[in-house]
């Protein structure tokens, strides 16, 4: 045993020697990508399991704006898209995979914010950036980590613009329901207490269970409240039974109101039938048709997050065209720090509106759009709503 | 909130809440139970079975609803799409029991098991991969209404849950029970050896047994989706897992155990969301499984035989 | 164990060898293998710990996860900026192990009559009420926006954070792990759950306290659990309740009747083939968990008792 020990402390000493790099033209290090190989870009969405409509929507965006861009000086680019189970041990998996990859120059993702808070430390010790397209939990931008940016936003403009419109219709008795998940129930927290702020009263909050069919008993307790409004945080999946099975309980004067996650034509307006008419979703300002129209023909009815991804994967392409360095034989020299200050200045109409960081990593450019599911000449869609 | 549990509006709400969840946790727990009481195996995968059956009930709707056909024979097109469902159901049951647990019935105990939860974990991506991981929407060929009876309104389609699920497990206890092949059920249970020696085709009798349990989670699927209206690949595990939950409350191996333990996990939900905050509904529902247990380890109908893990 | 060719190499030779190259391996796989490697390594963990109460034992455990989340949220709690109490990891360690056995035997005492299959859905319910309550629990546990800046183990100046020395870590752990299972495996004890497992009854004849030695088994196979919780939380640097899923008590539930129930070096290779395939897979993308899923059925079909059954459990099963 003694020999063991020995050689278990010989080997801390072993790793004292593994510490990363540190590199030379940029404060942070540089990324070469030799003559004839490709700039990857790497992504962490989920592929496999319950979100994976979501994760792949994600990942066409981002492909599609991709292949909208074919080479970066003279080099072509590929998404190396890997599967991060929404979750916090495989996207630190990935994290490491990516970081360690010479030809990576930043990444999408991660898809959730319990793979985004663990990944996003492993990426700042590499100094390796990465845009969320759907990573919304406050903490990510609130720490202070340099090289983490998102084009959706954080739950807290979400919630107060959600509230605001609320208190505009003066529904001031509200419910407000989530599915327990980090997005949903921060959502829905913030919408409370942004309606508390404002004299509205909150009658009731609960908690559901992500996957779940059945809410009537919950709603049914709540029946008696008559409340003005539920608001929900989650996605479509609970959100769309939450707003069909009000009726059926009888809360047939309440309005529903939801949050970006259930703005999906399938899976909220199709999936509810006639019963979300008149539900409100908050979401970003809507894409442009013709870039809807390009996206549905290749993948199919688009989800949620897919314009978001496109502009994160257009942003990411961009700083690297400005800051990548074209030496005699073609090898591209990127500073990992310059290519980080580049997509921090980024000014740049995207197809979710105007995009611009705040020193946070947060965009500080669009706001979030109040839709209404309508009913006109026979088709249901999200009608935006003046406000 | 106690106050909810004197509003008798709301008391009769929950209960009707509670026994349509109820109804469809017992459907599937029945198959978990049938299996198990013939091979004490735990089906994993019966879950997917459930999913694969909604999915085949959801093609055959979709199929009607292109060709047109449903307006014309609304209720007709629901008993094919139920017949479709089953059918499906029934085949993949059938080939899981072929391909995954026959070659393991001599193998130590919890291989089966082990087979089925990758069973499972394919099933899932098999589905996934087929509906590019969208979720599906029913087609809603059957309006929704209402029945009202003074304060309180039940929907047409919890009324159809109840009694559908009441109907099937009534008639699978009467196929237990009177039937030839149902008493070979119950023979091969007893001993499968010994039936074996009274010349009961026991692969037969297996393979019965799968094909009757998928078909009741496929009408539970059916059911489902017609109204939930969205099914996806993952739509399976929750279900299943609160039915095996409900056939063990039951007392595994006991049909009309799975019945009882499917309704009372119903009701522990629907109730018990009006003493918890909701979001402790399935710590409520796991605890009173410990209690029952504690009280009665072998279930609530179980049996006392000894048994080794 | 030994072939007939290299008959006259002891066992200690090989294993010596074994290790010799696990030890180089990071350098030479790179950080991501790496990390890989350390997340196979806290399964190996997991397994040799729930082979304690399943394989040894032969207590059908699906909750063990919840042992894992105990050690996990113990140290996740008493060392970040939460309620900013920063206890060393070291001084941690103990009390993790001293939770997660406590909590084993807790969950020990109201499942003591049961058996078989209900004994697996009350652990199930167990694991199930852990991973829900930590998520409701949001003024101790942030509830799902998890615990975040947790400390890394330090020793002096030195941080233990890269993936090359969590490697290491965990490889120290494994080797202490194997060290006290291997023990066990051999002693009076060892030797009395062998004996419950194969018929309880004729245990308790034979003046086995099975009241005793079923509590242990829970206590000391949920320590296990306890180390391998806190190593997670330090390692992964913020914890959240989802990463306590059912999935976790059955991946490490799969793994050790994979590499062969009730024996270590089993428990090891079927981890490497769990957690590692997976990883591997990630080529084919969507159809990842569908080839995982046709693996795992395959591999039960063809080795019904696991890459490498215990040798002890393969004279028993002969009666079956």
């Amino acid at each position: 045993m003694k020999k063991k020990l020995l050689a278990l402390l010989l080997l801390f000493f072993i790793g004292n020697f593994l510490a990363p790099p540190v590199g030379h033209a940029d404060q942070w290090g540089v990324i070469t990508i030799p003559p004839g190989k490709p700039i990857k870009i790497g992504m962490g969405t989920m592929l496999t399991g319950d979100y994976a409509s979501m994760g792949i929507d994600i990942k066409h965006g981002a492909e599609m704006a991709i292949e909208k861009k074919g080479k970066i000086l003279g080099h072509r680019v590929i998404l190396q898209a890997e599967d991060d189970g929404c979750a916090g041990p495989p996207s630190v998996a990935i994290a490491e995979k990516m970081c360690n990859d010479p030809l990576v120059v930043g990444l999408i993702g991660y898809m959730c914010s319990g793979g985004s808070k663990p990944a996003s430390d492993i990426h700042n010790k590499y100094k390796v950036v990465m845009i969320s397209a759907s990573s919304t939990a406050l903490e990510l931008t609130a720490r202070g980590i340099p090289i983490f940016f998102r084009t959706c936003w954080n739950d807290k403009i979400q919630a107060r613009r959600a509230a605001a419109f609320a208190l505009s219709r003066k529904w001031t008795k509200v419910v407000v329901l989530h599915d327990k998940s980090d997005y949903g129930q921060s959502l829905a927290e913030d919408f409370a207490e942004n309606i508390r702020q404002k004299g509205g009263k909150i009658l009731a909050m609960e908690g559901l269970t992500r996957g779940d069919k059945d809410f009537t008993p919950v709603l049914t307790k709540i029946k008696p409240l008559r409340p003005q409004l539920i608001y929900f945080g989650g996605m479509a999946a609970e959100g769309v039974l939450v707003a069909r099975q009000m009726k059926r309980v009888g809360l047939r004067k309440t309005h529903f109101m939801s949050d970006d996650g259930c703005y999906t034509e399938k899976d909220f307006i199709q999936a509810g039938g006639k019963a979300t008419n008149g539900c409100y979703v908050t979401y970003a300002k809507e894409p442009d048709p013709e870039w809807v129209k390009e996206f549905e023909s290749k993948y199919g009815p688009r989800q949620t997050f897919s314009p978001q991804a496109y502009d994160a994967a257009t942003i990411l392409m961009m700083a690297v065209e400005r800051v990548a360095k074209k030496q005699a034989d073609g090898t591209l020299i990127i500073g990992k720090k310059a290519l980080r200050d580049a997509i921090a200045d980024t000014k740049y109409n995207g197809i979710t509106g105007e995009i611009a960081f705040d020193p946070y990593g947060d965009r500080s450019g669009s706001v979030v759009v109040v839709y209404k599911v309508v009913e006109e000449e026979g088709k249901r869609f999200f009608k935006q709503m003046a406000f | 909130m106690i106050s909810n549990l004197l509003n008798p509006e709301i008391l009769i709400d929950q209960v009707i809440n509670g026994l349509t969840i109820g109804g469809i946790y017992a459907l599937i727990a029945l198959g978990y139970t049938l299996v198990y009481g013939i091979l004490f195996m735990i089906n994993f995968a019966h879950g997917e079975i459930f999913m694969f059956g909604s999915f085949g009930g959801f093609w055959a709707l979709t199929y009607f609803v292109n060709r047109g056909i449903t307006g014309n024979h609304p209720i007709l097109c629901v008993a094919v799409a139920f017949l479709v469902a089953m059918v499906v159901s029934s085949v993949l049951g059938a080939l899981l029991e072929r391909i995954a647990y026959r070659p393991l019935r001599t193998a130590p105990r919890l291989a089966p098991l082990i087979s089925a939860i990758g069973a499972s974990i394919f099933l899932q991506n098999v589905m996934m991969l087929i509906i590019k991981a969208r979720m599906q929407v029913y087609p809603d060929i059957i309006p929704e209404e209402f029945l009202e009876m003074g304060p309180v309104s039940i929907s047409y389609f919890q009324i159809f849950i109840i009694s559908g699920s009441v109907l099937l497990m009534v008639g699978l206890y009467l196929f237990i029970q009177k039937t030839k092949v149902g008493k070979a059920m119950r023979a091969v249970a007893e001993d499968r050896e010994a039936a074996l020696l009274m010349g009961i085709d026991v692969d037969r009798i297996i393979l019965i047994t799968f094909v009757i349990g998928s078909a009741l989670a496929a009408a539970a699927g059916v059911m489902v989706g017609m109204y939930y209206s969205q099914i996806n690949h993952m739509m399976g595990f929750i279900p299943g897992i609160k039915a095996f939950t409900a056939a063990v409350l039951g007392g595994i191996g006991n049909v009309v155990g799975a019945m009882l333990g499917g309704y009372f996990l119903g009701m522990a939900e629907a109730l018990g969301v009006l003493f918890m905050p909701a979001e402790y509904k399935d710590v409520i529902a796991f605890s009173l499984l410990v209690l029952v247990l504690i009280f009665r380890p072998r279930g609530i109908l179980g049996e006392v035989v000894s048994e080794r893990a | 164990m030994q072939g007939p060719f290299f008959k006259h190499i002891p066992l200690k030779a090989y294993l010596a060898a074994l290790l010799f190259c696990l030890l180089l391996l990071p350098p030479i796989v790179g950080n991501y293998w790496t990390q890989v490697l350390g997340d196979i390594g806290i399964y190996v963990m997991l397994g040799i710990g729930l082979n304690v109460v399943v394989g040894f034992a032969g207590l059908l455990d699906l909750g063990y996860v919840a042992f894992y989340a105990i050690g996990a949220y113990g140290y996740a709690l008493l060392a970040s900026p939460q309620f900013n109490i920063h206890i060393p990891f070291w001084m941690m360690l103990p009390l993790c192990v001293a939770m997660a056995a406590g909590g084993g035997a807790l969950l020990g005492i109201p499942v003591l009559r049961m058996r078989g299959d209900y004994l697996a859905i009350v652990t199930l319910g167990f694991g199930e009420i852990i991973r829900i309550v930590l998520n409701n629990l949001d003024p101790v546990t942030n509830g799902p926006r998890g615990l975040l800046r947790i400390d890394p183990p330090a020793m002096g100046g030195f941080v233990i954070n890269s993936p090359a020395r969590w490697y290491y870590m965990i490889l120290a752990g494994i080797l202490f792990s194997v060290f006290v299972a291997d023990r066990l495996n051999n002693s009076r004890i060892g030797r009395a759950w062998i004996a419950m497992r194969e018929d309880q009854d004729a245990a308790e004849i034979m003046g086995i306290n099975i009241l005793k030695y079923k509590l242990l088994a829970f206590a000391i196979g949920a320590s296990f659990a306890g180390i391998g919780g806190a190593i997670f939380a330090a390692r992964q640097g913020s914890i959240f309740p989802e990463n306590f899923s059912l999935m976790v008590s059955i991946n490490v539930l799969c793994l050790i009747i994979i590499g062969g129930m009730g024996s270590i070096p089993g428990v090891i290779l079927g981890a490497v083939v769990l957690i590692g395939l997976p990883e591997v897979l990630r080529e084919v993308q969507q159809y990842r968990m569908l080839a995982f899923g046709g693996l795992l059925v395959a591999m039960m079909i063809f080795r019904p008792t696991g890459f490498i059954p215990s040798a002890r459990r393969k004279l028993e099963f002969r009666e079956e």
